[in-house]
């Protein structure tokens, strides 16, 4: 292939112009693929967050309900209603655990992220994280597995409401460096000061795409408000639908004053995943396009390069070139161009990147998706080169003289 | 003339018509593509509202919410913009009832649940927002039917209500308001007096802090939020609450948006005067914005948003480059023609403008086209992302800004093949014939 470069350059020469647009098309579609590839992968990320725990056997419930009539009794209506649906749901055949949970749970917009502070043996730490309002069935609920101390048992102990259970990556910030945490002092902007009195592997109960999503606190307060509660039922295995009738039949039908709400729990049904699935649709329809710009461009300009050299080709077929050479020639030519044109854009593309890790936290441009965008782009050209290459070299040489 | 340049270059574009179909194509599609982001760009982007520059807003130091310094998106712009431009409770009773402003209102957001009066449906849990009767007039919000409830409705607890359009749609299968209608708002009977027209901006003046949640549905006098113990939506915390919605109201908890008119100086010194012996005398700092002075405070951070529609201005730029290497291979190919046109007379000039001319046509159908390009793809967004019920929509302004700059690209990318056609020498063409 070597001795094809002589003649390359040469042609590259004499169109100089169209070449160097050929290369800054590559290159500004390169920067452009794998952008939108970098995005894609990103937000595709949320569609299969671990949100650490098997969500499967898992039924939500809601209820929304009027506050009543008389507000300085709301609070206490409230808490007995929800303790009065807790016992209900406890009663049905095949629930293994009950657990009242918060509005947030899942639901990124109505939550914004606290400060923690603890006191370590090196000095104070702070770090951010969510609360996350709960009952110590929560634990059984999600099959949250213990790391150190002792998930809080079911118990009407007073202390409960000053303990806290943290999840390892807030563990890990309040008190870095294996310094002990259980049985030390938690302050939070949200709650009264609490013990630690268990930490936990990490589980997402919140915000997927926030950075901060492993790091909760988990409280032992009523998360039930005068007139809203929620609850996560655990169905035993394989008995999901029987419970999801039997919570249905339970908790009754809605009505112009009531929103009862029962369906399974699923993490890929929470906005922002389905966001996040819509994002990469769009994105990969948009990166055809800018496939189909590519192609659409190239094939056309290509085939003006083959007919506009015509006589070149004739005079080699008639030296005696086979159509493999003509072929080989116009695709050594159309490569050297198009790896140009890559090349210059992977300096624009990382200085893209670095644009980029500040809007999408931990992005990485990794070599999969710059392997990728090139070979795809060499690809199209390739191919947009070839067809017309192939055509003009089967042709009959004398037949290619010009007239 | 220009008839006769016209036919020419149409006739120029028809004998070659795979060059004019392929930059049609490219265009379009690239064309389509930057609609869609100047659509999105500008639903997220677009100006705030030139609302009276009396309106004022006060600020209060809190503590921020802890976000990575480092722009994130949304969610840490609606945290750090919460913090900025809410009140607690207890501040907003010491901020609003002064009597001087010549109009003032309170505002937050919960969800309440809502059903149709003939009990047909199951009740949905909606967006609604609990104001005081001057905000329709101070935030300018456009009445499809209807009227907003007045001060001695609002000072009377009259069960009162004004619909967003989409909820009225759905409950009522019409946008126009018919008399005597009602809505069963938190069980209770309200009667609907008005029907707001359209969507309101992703980015609302009077509680920027909710941007990018679904708009507000419903919009109560502010007395009925303590009456139907309607907690908020978003909450900034400030130290430790109780559980009790009392609780909430008597704690530093950050939820309420609160602005005031003060369209005399008169008044803004008297308002001044108000905040320094409330907060300033126990130091705490507190600062009076007026309306323009809050719009450059809070101008629109970089978002995600902004970076994907710039990616739909790179593919406008690649398309560019494509146009101009087609429009060269097209200017190369018609040497012949084009040497003849000047050996019988026609100046560099007029070879330039009949290239730019057919240049034009096709960037000009392109531009066009590419808004049949941006109607499926902003459908397609609106159903398969449907991040809030505020759709991506193409509206006047950003087609004229999505076609215009696509054609202003396909004219650019044109300059630098009609000049190289217009310098084709006539000799040569003439000696080899």
């Amino acid at each position: 292939m070597f001795w094809e470069l002589g003649p390359v350059v040469r042609g590259l020469r004499r169109r100089t112009g169209t070449f160097a647009l050929v290369l800054l098309e590559v290159a500004s579609g390169f920067t452009t693929l794998t952008a939108l590839i970098l995005a894609g992968t990103w937000y595709r990320q949320f569609n299969s967050v671990p949100v650490g725990f098997d969500h499967r056997p898992l039924i939500a419930v809601s209820v929304q309900s009027p506050a009543p009539e008389d507000p300085a009794r709301a609070a206490a209506d409230a808490e007995a209603r929800s303790q009065q649906t807790l016992s209900r749901l406890r009663a049905i055949p095949h629930v293994e655990a009950v657990a009242p949970v918060p509005a947030v749970m899942m639901d990124p917009r109505e939550n914004y992220p606290i400060r923690l502070h603890a006191q370590t043996g090196s000095g104070p730490s702070t770090a951010p994280g969510w609360t996350f309002d709960s009952h110590p069935a929560l634990a059984q609920v999600l099959q949250l597995r213990t790391r150190e101390g002792r998930f809080p048992a079911e118990t009407t102990d007073p202390q409960l409401t000053s303990a806290v259970v943290l999840t390892h990556c807030l563990r890990e910030r309040l008190f870095p460096e294996g310094a002990p945490a259980i049985g030390r002092t938690v302050l939070a902007e949200d709650a009264a000061p609490a013990r630690v009195v268990a930490v936990v592997e990490n589980v997402v109960l919140g915000d997927p795409w926030n950075m901060q999503s492993n790091c909760q606190a988990i409280r032992f307060r009523s998360p039930a408000t005068e007139r809203d509660a929620r609850f996560m039922v655990r169905a035993s295995p394989g008995q999901q639908e029987q419970v999801l009738a039997a919570v249905r039949l339970v908790m009754g039908e809605s009505s112009p004053a009531r929103l009862v709400t029962v369906q399974p729990f699923d993490p890929a049904d929470a906005h922002r995943a389905r966001m996040a699935r819509g994002l990469v649709l769009t994105l990969a329809v948009f990166g055809a396009i800018v496939a189909i710009i590519a192609l659409v461009g190239t094939f056309t300009v290509s085939s003006f390069l083959v007919r506009d050299r015509i006589r070149t080709i004739a005079i080699r077929r008639a030296l005696g070139g086979t159509p493999r050479h003509i072929v080989r020639f116009f695709l050594v030519e159309n490569s050297v161009v198009v790896l140009g044109g890559i090349g210059v854009g992977l300096i624009v593309t990382w200085g893209l990147y670095l644009l980029m890790r500040g809007l999408y936290p931990g992005v990485q441009l990794g070599w999969r998706p710059l392997l990728f965008t090139g070979l795809l782009l060499w690809l199209d050209a390739t191919i947009a080169a070839w067809l017309p290459a192939r055509r003009a070299a089967r042709a009959n040489p004398a037949r290619l003289q010009p007239a | 003339m220009l008839l006769y340049q016209l036919r020419l270059a149409i006739f120029g574009l028809r004998r070659q018509a795979g060059y004019a179909l392929a930059i049609l194509v490219v265009l379009a599609l690239a064309g389509g593509m930057w609609t869609f982001g100047v659509c999105r760009y500008l639903r997220h982007h677009g100006r705030y509202p030139d609302l009276s520059p009396t309106l004022h807003q006060v600020e209060l130091a809190h503590l921020e919410t802890p976000t990575i310094t480092r722009i994130q998106g949304n969610t840490h712009t609606t945290a750090t913009w919460a913090t900025h431009t809410r009140v607690s409770f207890p501040e907003y009773r010491q901020l609003a009832g002064s009597g001087i402003p010549a109009r003032e209102t309170g505002t937050y957001r919960s969800r309440l649940l809502v059903a149709s009066p003939r009990g047909d449906a199951a009740p949905e849990l909606v967006p609604s927002r609990f104001v005081n009767a001057d905000f329709f007039s101070m935030f300018e919000l456009p009445l499809g039917s209807g009227r907003a409830f007045t001060r001695s409705e609002e000072a009377a607890g009259a069960a009162v209500v004004v619909l967003g359009q989409r909820l009225h749609r759905r409950l009522f299968g019409t946008d126009r308001l018919e008399p005597a209608t009602v809505v069963i708002l938190e069980g209770r009977r309200f009667r609907v007096l008005g029907v707001i027209e359209g969507d309101q901006p992703v980015r609302p003046a009077w509680d920027i802090a909710s941007m990018d949640s679904n708009q507000d549905a419903a919009y109560l006098p502010f007395g009925w939020s303590t009456r139907l113990l309607a907690r908020p939506m978003t909450l900034v915390p400030q130290s430790p609450v109780g559980d009790r919605f009392d609780h909430l109201l008597d704690s530093d908890t950050l939820f309420v948006s609160f602005w005031v008119d003060l369209p005399t100086d008169e008044q803004r010194r008297a308002y001044a005067r108000r905040l320094q012996e409330r907060f300033g005398a126990e130091g705490r700092p507190y600062l009076l914005r007026s309306y323009p002075e809050w719009r450059q405070a809070f101008a629109p951070p970089h978002t995600r948003v902004a970076f994907l529609s710039s990616l739909s201005a790179l593919l406008l730029l690649v398309a560019g480059f494509s146009v101009a290497r087609l429009l060269l291979a097209k200017g190369i190919s018609r040497r012949g023609e084009l040497g003849v046109h000047r050996a019988l007379g026609a100046t560099q000039r007029a070879l330039f403008a009949g290239q730019m001319l057919e240049a034009g046509l096709l960037s000009l159908t392109a531009a066009l086209a590419g808004i049949l390009v941006a109607l499926p793809y902003i459908a397609l967004f609106n159903h398969a992302v449907a991040d809030i019920d505020i759709p991506v929509r193409l509206t006047g302004q950003t087609f004229l800004l999505g076609t215009g700059v696509c054609f202003v690209m396909g004219l650019v990318a044109a300059l630098y093949p009609s000049w190289r056609a217009s310098k084709t020498p006539p000799a040569l063409y003439m000696e080899r014939r």
